[in-house]
Parts: C-alpha cells; sequence; structure tokens
C-alpha cells in the first residue's frame, strides 16, 4: 500500500509537471515545471530505494539535484539574456525563426 | 553506553554553539568602532530598502550571486553522504573528495577572476 | 542499509575524460591571464589540447576496461568516439577561431564550454549504466546550451538557446523518468544488470516497455530524430555557425551510440520490440528532413534538415543489429563529420561584413569569385547525397548493405528514395554557384585556420571515398566488442 503510494505520489508530480510545460507560456513557470518533473523521477528513485533496499537509489537522486541545480543556474542565465533581448519571457515572443 | 550518556556530546556541542555566538557578540559590540549611520541603523533586509514599492526591479546581479551561489549549495549536498560514510570510504574516499572540493576551488577562483562577486 | 563500501576502481579506464576535464579546467584558469583582444591563443592551446589528447586516447584502442562497479566501459567502440569527437573539436576550433572575432564574442568560455561538452560525450560513449548515461547526456546538453546563445546579443541566438535550453531539459527530465521506470522494475541502472532481468523475467512488465520508449525520446532530442526534431532548425539557424557545425554532428553521434548501446546491452531481448518503433521513426525522421529541406532558402537552414534526415540514415545503422550495422554506423559518423562540418566551415568561410553567409544568395557566382571553394563545397553536396567517389556514399552504402542484410527492404527503399530528393535541394546550391554571377564583391577574408580545415576536410572526403580502407580498418576494430 505504501509502495503502491510513494509510485503514485512519483506518478502524479511527474504528471503535473508535464501537463505544466505544455501548457503555461511564461518561460519560468516551464522551468519550474520541468524541477516538478525532475521531482517526481526523484520520488520514484527514493520508493524503490526505500522498498527494495537498494541504496543506489539515494546516490542517483543526489546526482539528479545537482543536475537539477546546473539546469536551474544555466536556465536563469539564459532566460535572462533572452528577456534582455525580447523584453519578457514568454515564449510565444521566440517567433523570429519558424519554418 | 547508557541512553543518558549518548546524550552528553550533543550537550557540549549546543553549549559550544551558543558560546561561541555569544562571545562573537559580545566581543563585536564591546571591540568595535561606534559609528552609527541612518542606512546602518535600518532593518537589515539582504541590502533591500526595507520599506518601499514591492513592485521595483531587482538588480540582475541578485540572479548572478543567485546561481552562484546554488553551484556552491549543491556541493554540500554532496559532502554530507561523505561525511556519514567518511571511515568505510578510507584513504580513496578521502582523495576524491579533495578531487572535488579543487575542482569547486577552481571554480571560485574564475568567478573572482571574471569578477562576477564584484558589487558595481 | 549498510555504508557504501567504495573499492578503488581501475583509473586507468578514464584517463581520457580525466585529461579532457583537466584540459578544460585549465582553459577557464589560462583565459583569466589572457588579455581581451588575444582571445585566440585560448583556442589554439585548445587545439593543442586536443590533440594530445586524442594522442593519448588512441593507445587505448585495444583495451577493455569495465570499471566503477560496472557503470563504466572503455572499449574500442567508445575510443573510436571518443577520438571522433576530439576529431570534432579540432576542426571546430579551427573554423571559430576568427569567425567568433568577426561575430565580437571572441571570449576563452568558447573553447572551455566545446571542451566540457567534450567530457560529457565521451562518459555517454562508455556509459554503461542508465544514469551514467543521463549524467554524460546533461553535462554536454548544459554546455552545448551556452554555446547555442554564445553570441547573445543578436536576438536569434537568444532565442536559440532559449528554444534549445526548454526542449532539452524538458525531454531529459522524459529521459530520466525512463530511467526511473526501469529501476522501478529492475531494481538497477547497469545495462547488464537490465539484460539479466529480461534473460530471467521476460518482458511481459508493461513499463518496461514505456521506459524503452521514454528513453528513446530523451536522446532521441539530441539526435533530432522525429517527433522531436522541432527545436533543431531553430537552434541551428540560430546559433553561431561554428556552433552549428559541432552541434549538428558531435551530440547526435554521441546520442545515437548511446541509444546504440542501451538498446544492444539493455533491451536485446527486446529487439524486436524497438525495433518496430524505431522502424517507423527513421523513416519518419529522414522523410521529414528531406522534404522539408526542400522548401528552404536558408543554406543554414537546409543543412539543419538535412542533418535531420542524416539521423534517420544513423538511425538503420541501429536497426540493422548486426555486425555490418555496427561498422557502418561507426563508418557513417566519421563519414558525416567530415562532411556535415565542411559544409558548416563554407557557411563561415562567406561570412564577411553585413552578409552572414548563410542566404542562398549569398552563394551566388562562388564559382567565379572563389573556383577552389566552389568545388569544394560541390564534394560536401556530393558526399551528402551520398554520390560516389566521396566518403558519404561508401557510409550510406555499407548502412543500406546493412539494412538490407537485416531485411528492412521497404526501409532501404525509402531511403533511396529519400537520397533522390535530397538530390533537388543540395544541387539548388551548386546551381546558384555555378549558374549565377555573383551580386555583391565584398571580398572573403577567411582566416588561416578556416582555410586548413575546410580544404581538409573536402580532401578527405573526396580521398577517403576513393580509399576508404583505413576508415573501414577502423570502424571493424571498434565493433569487436559486440556481438
Amino acid at each position: 500500500m505504501e509502495m503502491t503510494l510513494t509510485y503514485l505520489i512519483g506518478i502524479i508530480t511527474f504528471a503535473i509537471g508535464a501537463f505544466g510545460v505544455l501548457i503555461r507560456k511564461n518561460a519560468i513557470v516551464m522551468f519550474i515545471c520541468i524541477e516538478l518533473m525532475l521531482n517526481g523521477a526523484n520520488i520514484i528513485f527514493m520508493g524503490v530505494s526505500k522498498f527494495k533496499g537498494l541504496i543506489e537509489g539515494q546516490v542517483i537522486v543526489l546526482f539528479i539535484m545537482a543536475v537539477a541545480a546546473a539546469e536551474a543556474a544555466i536556465g536563469m542565465a539564459i532566460i535572462t539574456a533572452f528577456y534582455r533581448r525580447r523584453g519578457g519571457v514568454e515564449v510565444d515572443k521566440a517567433d523570429l525563426m519558424r519554418w | 553506553m547508557p541512553l543518558q550518556d549518548a546524550y552528553w556530546p550533543l550537550i557540549l556541542v549546543a553549549l559550544l554553539a551558543f558560546g561561541f555566538g555569544a562571545v562573537s557578540v559580545l566581543l563585536s559590540s564591546l571591540l568595535g568602532p561606534k559609528k552609527p549611520d541612518p542606512i546602518k541603523c535600518s532593518p537589515y533586509e539582504c541590502g533591500v530598502e526595507p520599506v518601499g514599492n514591492a513592485r521595483r526591479k531587482f538588480f540582475v546581479h541578485y540572479y548572478v550571486i543567485a546561481m552562484l551561489f546554488l553551484i556552491f549549495d549543491i556541493e554540500v549536498v554532496f559532502t554530507y553522504p561523505w561525511a556519514v560514510s567518511f571511515k568505510s570510504m578510507g584513504l580513496w574516499g578521502y582523495i576524491e573528495m579533495v578531487v572535488f572540493i579543487v575542482i569547486f576551488l577552481l571554480i571560485y577562483v574564475y568567478v573572482l577572476g571574471r569578477g562576477a562577486l564584484e558589487w558595481e | 542499509m549498510s555504508a557504501i563500501n567504495v573499492p578503488v576502481p581501475n583509473l586507468s579506464a578514464i584517463v581520457p575524460e580525466i585529461l579532457t576535464t583537466v584540459l578544460a579546467c585549465f582553459l577557464l584558469m589560462f583565459d583569466l591571464f589572457v588579455p581581451k583582444d588575444r582571445k585566440r591563443v585560448v583556442g589554439i592551446v585548445a587545439l593543442i589540447g586536443c590533440i594530445f589528447v586524442g594522442a593519448v586516447t588512441a593507445k587505448y584502442i585495444n583495451e577493455h576496461i569495465v570499471t566503477f562497479s560496472g557503470m563504466f566501459i572503455l572499449d574500442p567502440f567508445s575510443v573510436v568516439l571518443k577520438l571522433l569527437f576530439l576529431l570534432c573539436d579540432v576542426v571546430v576550433i579551427l573554423i571559430s577561431l576568427r569567425y567568433l572575432e568577426i561575430e565580437n564574442v571572441s571570449l576563452g568560455e568558447y573553447y572551455a564550454l566545446l571542451i566540457f561538452a567534450t567530457v560529457g560525450m565521451m562518459i555517454m560513449a562508455s556509459a554503461n549504466d542508465l544514469i551514467m548515461v543521463y549524467l554524460g547526456l546533461e553535462t554536454m546538453a548544459l554546455s552545448v546550451y551556452v554555446l547555442a546563445g554564445f553570441t547573445r546579443m543578436t536576438p536569434k541566438a537568444a532565442e536559440a538557446a532559449l528554444k534549445y535550453f526548454l526542449m532539452g531539459v524538458f525531454i531529459s527530465g522524459i529521459f530520466l523518468y525512463g530511467i526511473a521506470l526501469t529501476y522501478g522494475v529492475v531494481g538497477s541502472t547497469g545495462l547488464p544488470d537490465v539484460s539479466q532481468y529480461i534473460t530471467l523475467n521476460g518482458f511481459k512488465n508493461p513499463v518496461l516497455g514505456v521506459a524503452v520508449i521514454l528513453i528513446a525520446a530523451g536522446l532521441g532530442l539530441e539526435i533530432a530524430m522525429a517527433p522531436f526534431h522541432f527545436w533543431a532548425p531553430d537552434v541551428y539557424e540560430g546559433a553561431p555557425t561554428s556552433v552549428t557545425a559541432f552541434i549538428s554532428v558531435a551530440p547526435k553521434v554521441a546520442a545515437i551510440a548511446a541509444l546504440f548501446r542501451i538498446y544492444i546491452e539493455a533491451f536485446n531481448l527486446m529487439a524486436a520490440y524497438w525495433q518496430s518503433i524505431l522502424w517507423l521513426v527513421a523513416a519518419l525522421t529522414m522523410t521529414i528532413g528531406n522534404v522539408t529541406a526542400v522548401l528552404q532558402n536558408n543554406v543554414k537552414r537546409m543543412l539543419a534538415y538535412s542533418s535531420i534526415a542524416h539521423a534517420g540514415y544513423m538511425l538503420m545503422g541501429i536497426l540493422a543489429y548486426n555486425k555490418l550495422g555496427l561498422a557502418a554506423l561507426a563508418f557513417y559518423f566519421f563519414a558525416y563529420c567530415l562532411m556535415n562540418i565542411g559544409a558548416f566551415g563554407i557557411v563561415i568561410y562567406l561570412r564577411r561584413q553585413n552578409i552572414v553567409g548563410d542566404n542562398l544568395e549569398d552563394f551566388k557566382g562562388l564559382a567565379q569569385v572563389h573556383p577552389m571553394l566552389a568545388l569544394v563545397m560541390v564534394v560536401f553536396l556530393l558526399s551528402l547525397t551520398g554520390i560516389p567517389p566521396t566518403v558519404g556514399f561508401v557510409g550510406k552504402f555499407l548502412l543500406f548493405s546493412a539494412a538490407v542484410e537485416a531485411g528492412f527492404y521497404w526501409l532501404v527503399a525509402i531511403a533511396v528514395l529519400n537520397s533522390v530528393i535530397s538530390l533537388y535541394y543540395y544541387f539548388k546550391i551548386a546551381k546558384v554557384m555555378y549558374m549565377e554571377n555573383p551580386e555583391v564583391d565584398v571580398p572573403l577574408s577567411a582566416g588561416m585556420g578556416l582555410k586548413v580545415a575546410v580544404f581538409t576536410l573536402g580532401l578527405l572526403t573526396f580521398v577517403l571515398g576513393i580509399y576508404p580502407h583505413p576508415l573501414i580498418s577502423l570502424a571493424q576494430r571498434s565493433i569487436s566488442s559486440f556481438f
């Protein structure tokens, strides 16, 4: 029961994140949703690690946290650069190139 | 070790922590020069004026510092599990951590050299 | 749970990675001491460093070491790929040296980021564990996102970086989820463990089926395979041309190699399942790439679509799942690196004041202005189309025959049809170069490095097309650890 619940929370967190990325237009909110997706995966790793008694899952979570931090730093830099050029962080402002 | 004895180190550390804090506050108030001015007397709010319009813009510099903080913050995430299993990892674990920290030191030198921490 | 017991890993397996990391860190430090107008020195140091690392890496070509508790593998295939990445670096640095000065972004970080991206790709090539693949992918991708927006003052580059970043991070989240699902089912992320689990329990578990698709999706973004190709044309157009040359080759090769290793080592028993998906994906990728390229008037964008199409051809190498397929894939990686970076090099060659060099008009009458350059461009175009006597022909021939050997007749038919379509748009460029008169007479002003790079690549594309033996023997050696 607990195990299913943990997996379910992981899946729901991931789904909320993925859904948010698809419907939101603000680059920063999209990025927050992506972090939510990563945390959904993290919850699953932790759940498996706890209920199957495997320690690797926890190590993997540390790696993912580091990756998420690096992504956040670089993402903020890129979004700032875009904001300076286009005066907004809405992704529909990114329309210089299509087809 | 009986349970109550196991807590002694904890109490000791707590006393040390309080003592250090109290002594440093006391010493700085005794030894430090006192030149009050309006800015110094205002409540500390991370460098921003505490009262005013909440919708004003932040300096980009805050974001740069925040990004750097994020990166160095994550370093600590890796040192916790290392500290817990320090003994069982032996010399090799120690060398690995030294390499890891040296890389962070290089980043710090780079950040300093690029002038990302200068407030202007 | 017991404490982690870390055995000392066999460090000789990661000597290339260590050296590359040291090189990148050194470049960052070295850059601090180089004055602003002489950043070219950093590039030259990076160049020498890459050649040195390549020379050391080449010594490991016959080794087969598994280390870091089976997470990391050094085999001939990975060594050959590492050499390819370093070759890409060398060529890209050569074509960037002067280009960056023209674009006014001559910064030392450019070279450091290239090398950091290379570290990530090397890890991907050697990863024997899904998490290692993920970490390598992120190391590479994060460096490449920054490179894509390196000319940050131009709005197009900022837009390209944003698009690339959002897409890349989103899809890498999906990839990670695929890994999490695999870990949940198998209880390990090691490729051999997954294979062992499937051997013991069969693959009735539908979660594994989902994981196979999610993992392909995650790597599919870097490969730019349909339906994850939408970002590619925009990013390739907006990014600085030298970076476009890099990201159209190296990350793509790394991702295909990682996908290959995952499918062959971990999901080998599910071959029929992933082959049925990948078949469709490969056919879609090459068709979308070629058909859309026909409509383009911007050469960078056209080459972007053509590189999508080439990803489709390369997927055939994984699909074939036989000895010839892998050898053909390794061969095609090199062929693709030579001809694609070469073609982008020519676009850079045309970059001069106020002219970006990526419009079809900029190629007008190139045969009169600079006959040698036009000739080299024709060699690259022939090679990209797959017409003898070029290295692209040999590569395509090997790939197609591998697919035929595996019984994918329809796919090969589609691929051949696609090659015919590609002939049209590649020769649109050739036609403009030879049949029309030049419009502007701003002289070409290429630097030494660019000249050397473009003409050497042209020569290699031609010579290896006539005498492909050295490359074929290298490709054959690289497959010795599989099958």
